[in-house]
């Protein structure tokens, strides 16, 4: 059991001194998530459950329709079906082959198969197993599925249930994958510090039915991955090792600007926990930060020095604020408009509110990888574009359509309505399938009244509706499915304009701060602190745009 | 030994407080500091308070019971849960008052009227972090004054080293009399930096606070039954969701909002609300109604708000200003810097005249903070460390009065290198054959393993580890090793107890009595909800019939004769469905209900009927979600402040310390006044809490592991 460990800390620890980062090393590691990040794509969908709003991401097995998936309790108690979301907005219900809710899986089946998806290929953990790879927990309905990359991991050989992962991003019974793209585990529980995962032996024993599904292992060979080929794989696994410890505690410093163009912000006379970070975009002391962070009175902390702040501007549309410092000749920003590509390693600096001796002095920054783009509004919201709603989950069988669930509070909830009842007509217009409710409902607006004709058992029943505008929800963070609390999340976290998602685990309070690719120039301003691992980053251009609005017109004085 | 205590004797004459009167004093008053502290249940959220009268009069923190006239449950140290009823509340200090409405007499500890603690004096602060836990106790923790405020738990507190955490809020702090001091209020993130409110400010305001009036506004969001996460401010959208069609028709912007899918920010929906229900009480600031633009070199007039201070003033959109109150204003920033102060402004406006504004008020912008779910979060305010100053003397000299210890424990503790010389950990001697005992998870981080014996490096050979306590038994081959001497008594709470860390030494008290460190997720907290009825039995989950699995000894189940493998037919005469259904049914039933089972044994059908028992107290066995989350947010507030042992809980028995032990000081022995050692160091657990595993614990483990090695 020793030796693992042993090497790992050797590499990192063992005279104190840093190990150079060298561009060599950091090119590696980039290569290999951006090559894993297309491939671990094809292997994943998005996945839900009729009635949450959060969705999360399932692991296909097998061409006939296979997936293992994190197991959601369904809402209210009521048995309905998971979904799966595809990527072009429409929903498929999945058929629950068994769940295992102790192990926070589900292995559920799409009865249209996934013909195009790759084969599942699956490792068993040895001495020499580095995750590189694993799904991020939670992913929104339209959006592409952003991969965590979380490098360290291991487990000793001759006791392999577990895989330790070093760093708070997970959700139970998200996969895990090692550097090869193979599965090999899944995610028990997050804490603050650590990770565990359920190795796939011990799960495919305790879950006999996901153990026939998938195929035999596949021999540990070398990654087919552009990780340095000359090197022999227990190079490779030092090489990696050491040079995560070393890019999560060290170097990540060296590829910030230095003097670091940002202010801790704090929300003077409140004694919460509420301090903010702050772009600096001017030398004489103009910040943009996160609006919906900001008190009534605010202090800014620079170097050492405090200084009284005041609140020039905010801006809807991008959730920032505009704040001045009375200061001259500080350090500015500089920005970098090409869009990154999915895999790309960023940077996000951590400002410390006090210099305790415990602090762990190398800790200045936390670094993630690029997912995607996000597109303007649709895709933070779990909602459709409509305008108007009854309130309702339906549940599509061959020719007709049933009511599975409710919206508490809505419209349909309030009438009397309830799961079960099958849908007849809405204004006598057949209803029998959800694009015949969406073109009714479509054609209505809010405040107009319809009749809703149902069936329930032998009777059949009118309804008088009046139509509301439906519920919007502020982006899940699906922390309510946790078992550990190991973020904050921001309180506004959405909609935003051209955004990205990236993995950098953020907290609320580290947001307003500038993400730096490996250059030490800035991507964007952090806006969100959304879930675990999942953040999100206003691109330059739009932060440009909101700039000149704020400072061509103020809030009133 | 002997000169030992006579040192301490001798020594402590000359500092006022010797350790042996500090562990008698904590000792003796422990049990009732305990008892009159209790824990407050609110809204799903606990807090803590101590009652400071026979008939049920509680001293707690505003931000537990949040506004006066509140009917909510004390659980107080025997197991009664009681109603009470919130009385004032001072949201300025954070003081606040409540009355158990039920006849006393409840033990209860006196309050100090004025400030009659300093600076370097010691204190107790009671409570019950992360909630109250089924079956522990109020732990105790020992602490020094660094602060002696008198005014506010916020800008003047008291503050002390003694550490509290989530849950402890509105918990007491003590003197060595056994008095109130003051009221566990606020932390900064470093470990010795808690805030506790001055009992003088509570006093100055007991008749109004008694008589139920509320002070200021409270600073912290809590909602109740508020999704922390999914759904921040519910409460604040329902209201504007209520507020919404009512102001449709007088307020366009409104009408629009009703008729699109909306989503708010809680400023926007704060900024609706206070223009369409006006508060008298909110906050304000300055208005003058002045838009500015900062594009240009000069100061700029972007836009004037309509019927404000400046429209009516005559201002315009546009407008160049050059001169405020007689200083010239070079440009917008300026400008704004001097508007944010308030007060009469005199503008010159450029090729215009001179305008007077007097500005009136606007609702001040208010902070939204992420609700947090659970305990009642302790604050966290963020302000120097300020133990290090004064205090630093009084605690050196204290210590100093310790220092006999150290070099008693000299040769019974080694400290454990890797080949770099990194500390990683401290190994006790537990025979002078050369075995010590240390921590098996900081020390497998390394091959090699060196330990440092009299200047001298002695390789480490590693004999056996024992999983559940994490300690491992180590040898090195070195003469003049003395083991230590054990004890087997059982640490008192309140105990004086000292970690000898060769050069230096650590002290603290035992903050309560010895139980597991379950793992995280799996100490249950207090629940107010009614147990649950219990047959104590579990299903197979592969059979499809509700098959028995397992028989819980002493269960209803057991005691009437089931067994493992019936297979349940029938449950109060209608045949069963499924697990599920089964399940469900039995968990409908009351604590008392006699049930009826129909089951099949082999080819024979038997009908039993048990009569369903209380669910067992959980604590330890069972992982619970809310838990899991409860500890992930603690040891996530404690890691703020310092550095935690990477293997923190999970161990089948500890003793409950408060010392700040560092995660490479593990393995060092916990030692009594008397130069016993209790227990060998083996986590910091969470920043109240370090750990030991307690003697005899320790006695099995090496027995185990010697048997193994001889095996092998």
């Amino acid at each position: 059991m020793k030796s693992l460990l042993i090497v790992i800390f050797l590499i990192s620890l063992s005279s104190g001194e840093p190990i150079s980062w060298t561009r060599n090393h950091s090119d590696i590691i980039e290569q290999t998530t951006l090559a894993l990040t297309p491939k671990l794509r094809q292997q994943t969908v998005i996945i839900g459950r009729l009635g949450l709003a959060e969705t999360y991401v399932g692991t296909i097995i097998d061409q006939e329709g296979h997936l293992i998936a994190p197991y959601l309790p369904s809402p209210d108690g009521e048995p309905l079906p998971y979904l799966l979301y595809e990527p072009d907005g429409r929903r498929r219900e999945l058929k629950i082959i068994e769940e295992k809710p102790e192990r926070f899986l589900a292995l559920l089946k799409c009865e249209t198969g996934f013909p195009g998806a790759p084969p599942i290929q699956v490792s068993s953990l040895d001495q020499h197993t580095v995750v590189i790879a694993s799904c991020a927990p939670i992913a929104s309905k339209d959006e592409e599925i952003s991969l965590t990359v979380d490098h360290l991991a291991f487990a000793p050989a001759e006791q392999s249930n577990t895989i330790q992962l070093e760093l708070p991003i997970h959700f139970p019974g998200s996969s895990v994958f090692d550097i090869s793209g193979h599965l090999i585990g899944f995610i028990l529980a997050s804490e603050q510090s650590a990770t565990k995962a359920l190795s796939l032996r011990k799960a495919t024993l305790e879950f006999p039915s996901l153990g026939k599904l998938l195929p035999k292992e596949t021999p540990p060979d070398q990654p087919e991955l552009p990780v340095a080929p000359s090197l022999t794989r227990e190079e490779q696994r030092e090489l990696y090792l050491g040079e995560i410890i070393e890019a999560r505690f060290t170097s990540a410093i060296q590829s910030l600007p230095s003097p670091l163009p940002c202010v801790l912000i704090f929300n003077e006379g409140s004694p919460l926990t509420n301090s903010i970070i702050g772009t600096i975009i001017q030398p004489n002391g103009l910040i943009l930060t996160k609006a919906s962070e900001l008190g009534p009175s605010l202090n800014v902390r620079y170097s050492g020095r405090n200084y009284p702040a005041i609140l020039l501007a905010t801006d809807e549309r991008t959730d920032l604020a505009l704040i001045s410092i009375e200061a001259e000749d500080l350090p500015t920003i500089s920005w970098d408009e090409t869009p990154p590509t999915p895999g790309a390693t960023m940077f996000s600096p951590i400002l410390l509110k006090e210099n305790s001796e415990d602090m762990l002095a190398q800790q200045r920054a936390y670094y993630g990888t690029f997912s995607h783009l996000l597109r303007e509004n649709s895709p933070t919201l779990h909602s459709s574009s409509r305008t108007t709603s009854l309130g309702l989950y339906t549940e599509q069988s061959d020719s007709s359509l049933t009511i599975a669930a409710l919206i508490k509070g809505s419209p349909a909830y309030d009438s009397g309505l309830t799961p079960g009842d099958l849908l007849l007509e809405i204004d006598s217009k057949e209803i029998s399938s959800r694009d015949a409710l969406t073109t009714i409902l479509s054609e209505k607006k809010v405040g107009d009244e319809v009749t809703v004709s149902i069936r329930r058992g032998e009777r059949s029943m009118d309804f008088l509706i009046q139509l509301s505008a439906p519920t919007l929800k502020p982006p899940a963070t699906g922390m309510n499915n946790a078992t550990g609390l190991s973020m904050i999340p921001s309180v506004w976290r959405g909609p935003f304009p051209d955004a990205f998602v990236h993995t950098t685990p953020l907290n609320a309070w580290d947001c307003g701060s500038p993400l730096f690719n490996r250059q030490g120039q800035a991507l964007g301003i952090n806006i969100a602190a959304v879930s675990p691992g999942r953040s999100y980053t206003l691109v330059p251009k739009e932060i440009k745009q909101a700039v000149s609005r704020m400072l061509s017109q103020s809030r009133p004085f | 030994m002997k000169y030992l205590l006579i040192i301490l004797l001798s020594l402590g004459a000359l500092l006022g407080q010797t350790p042996i009167e500090l562990d008698r004093t904590i000792r003796q008053l422990a049990p009732d500091l305990i008892s009159s502290t209790l824990a407050i249940l609110v809204g799903g959220g606990s807090g803590s308070g101590v009652i400071v009268s026979a008939d049920g009069l509680v001293i707690t923190a505003a931000h537990v019971t949040m506004e006066p006239g509140k009917q909510m449950k004390v659980l107080l140290s025997d197991g009664r849960e009681l109603p009470a009823t919130s009385l004032g509340v001072d949201h300025e200090t954070d003081g606040a008052l409540l009355q158990i409405n039920s006849p006393g007499p409840f033990p209860y500890r006196p309050y100090v009227k004025t400030k009659t603690y300093s600076v370097d004096d010691w204190a107790l602060a009671v409570g019950h972090p992360g909630g109250p836990i089924v079956g522990r106790s109020a732990p105790l923790r020992l602490g020094r004054i660094t602060e002696a405020g008198a005014k506010s738990g916020f800008a003047d507190a008291i503050t002390t080293t003694a550490t509290v955490i989530s849950g402890d809020s509105g918990g007491p702090l003590f003197n060595l009399k056994g008095e109130v001091i003051g009221i566990n209020s606020n932390i900064s993130s470093s470990w010795r930096v808690n805030k506790h409110v001055p009992l003088p400010c509570i006093v100055e305001k007991w008749d109004a606070l008694l008589a139920g009036e509320s002070f200021g506004r409270s600073l912290q969001s809590r909602e109740e039954n508020e999704d922390p996460f999914d759904e921040p401010y519910q409460s604040l959208r329902d209201r504007f969701e209520e507020a919404l069609p009512k102001f449709a028709q007088e307020d366009p912007e409104a009408d629009e909002l009703l008729k699109s899918p909306r989503l708010l920010s809680p400023h926007r929906m704060q900024e609706y609300l206070d223009r369409w229900e006006p508060n008298p009480e909110a906050s304000t600031r300055p208005y003058y109604g002045i838009h500015l633009s900062f594009t240009g070199a000069h100061a700029f007039v972007a836009d004037v708000a309509q019927q404000s201070p400046a429209a009516l003033a005559g201002l315009k959109k546009g407008d160049m200003i050059t001169e405020a109150n007689g200083i010239e204003i070079s440009d917008s920033f300026a400008l704004a810097r001097l508007l944010h102060q308030g007060g009469t402004v005199k503008l010159q406006i450029k090729n215009g005249g001179e305008l007077i504004l007097e500005p009136s008020q606007t609702p001040q912008r208010k902070h939204f903070p992420q609700p947090v779910a659970g305990m009642i979060e302790m604050i966290v305010t963020d302000s120097a460390d300020h133990s290090a100053g004064s205090n630093r003397l009084s605690q050196k000299n204290f210590l100093k009065s310790l220092t006999p210890y150290v070099e008693e424990f000299e040769k019974s503790v080694l400290s454990i290198k890797d080949e770099g010389g990194r500390e990683l950990a401290l190994a006790t001697v537990i025979h002078e054959s050369g075995q010590l005992l240390t921590k098996a998870s900081e020390i497998n981080q390394s091959e090699t393993l060196i330990a440092s014996f009299a200047g001298q490096d002695h390789p480490v050979e590693v004999i056996g580890v024992d999983e559940d306590s994490d300690l491992a038994l180590i040898r090195v081959r070195v003469a003049g090793l003395i083991p230590v001497d054990w004890s087997v008594d059982e640490p008192a709470t309140g105990q004086l107890v000292m970690s000898p860390l060769r050069e230096s030494l650590l002290a603290g008290i035992v903050t309560q009595p010895i139980r597991s460190a379950p793992k995280n997720g799996f100490e249950l907290n207090y629940s107010e909800e009614l147990p649950s009825a219990y047959l104590g039995v579990t299903f197979s989950s592969e059979a499809t019939t509700p098959t028995i699995e397992m028989i819980e000894l002493g269960s209803p189940a057991d005691r009437i004769g089931l067994l493992e493998g019936d297979e349940i037919l029938s449950f109060e005469g209608s045949p069963v469905a499924g697990i599920s259904e089964l399940v469900t049914a039995i968990s409908k039933k009351s604590i008392g209900d006699k049930i009826s089972l129909k089951i099949k044994r082999g080819e024979q059908e038997l009908t039993f009927k048990p009569i369903l028992d209380e669910r067992p107290a959980q604590s330890g066995e069972s992982f619970d979600r809310n838990s899991s989350r409860r500890d992930s947010q603690l040891s996530s507030l404690s890691s703020q402040g310092g550095k935690l042992s990477k293997r923190k809980s999970g161990f089948p028995l500890a003793v409950y310390h408060d010392q700040f032990l560092k995660p490479n000081q593990a393995g060092s022995p916990l030692v009594t006044l008397d130069g016993k050692v209790i227990g060998i160091n083996i986590a910091r657990a969470m920043r109240h809490r370090s750990l030991a595993i307690p003697t005899l614990e320790v006695d099995r483990i090496v027995e185990q592991l010697r048997r193994k090695a001889a095996r092998r």
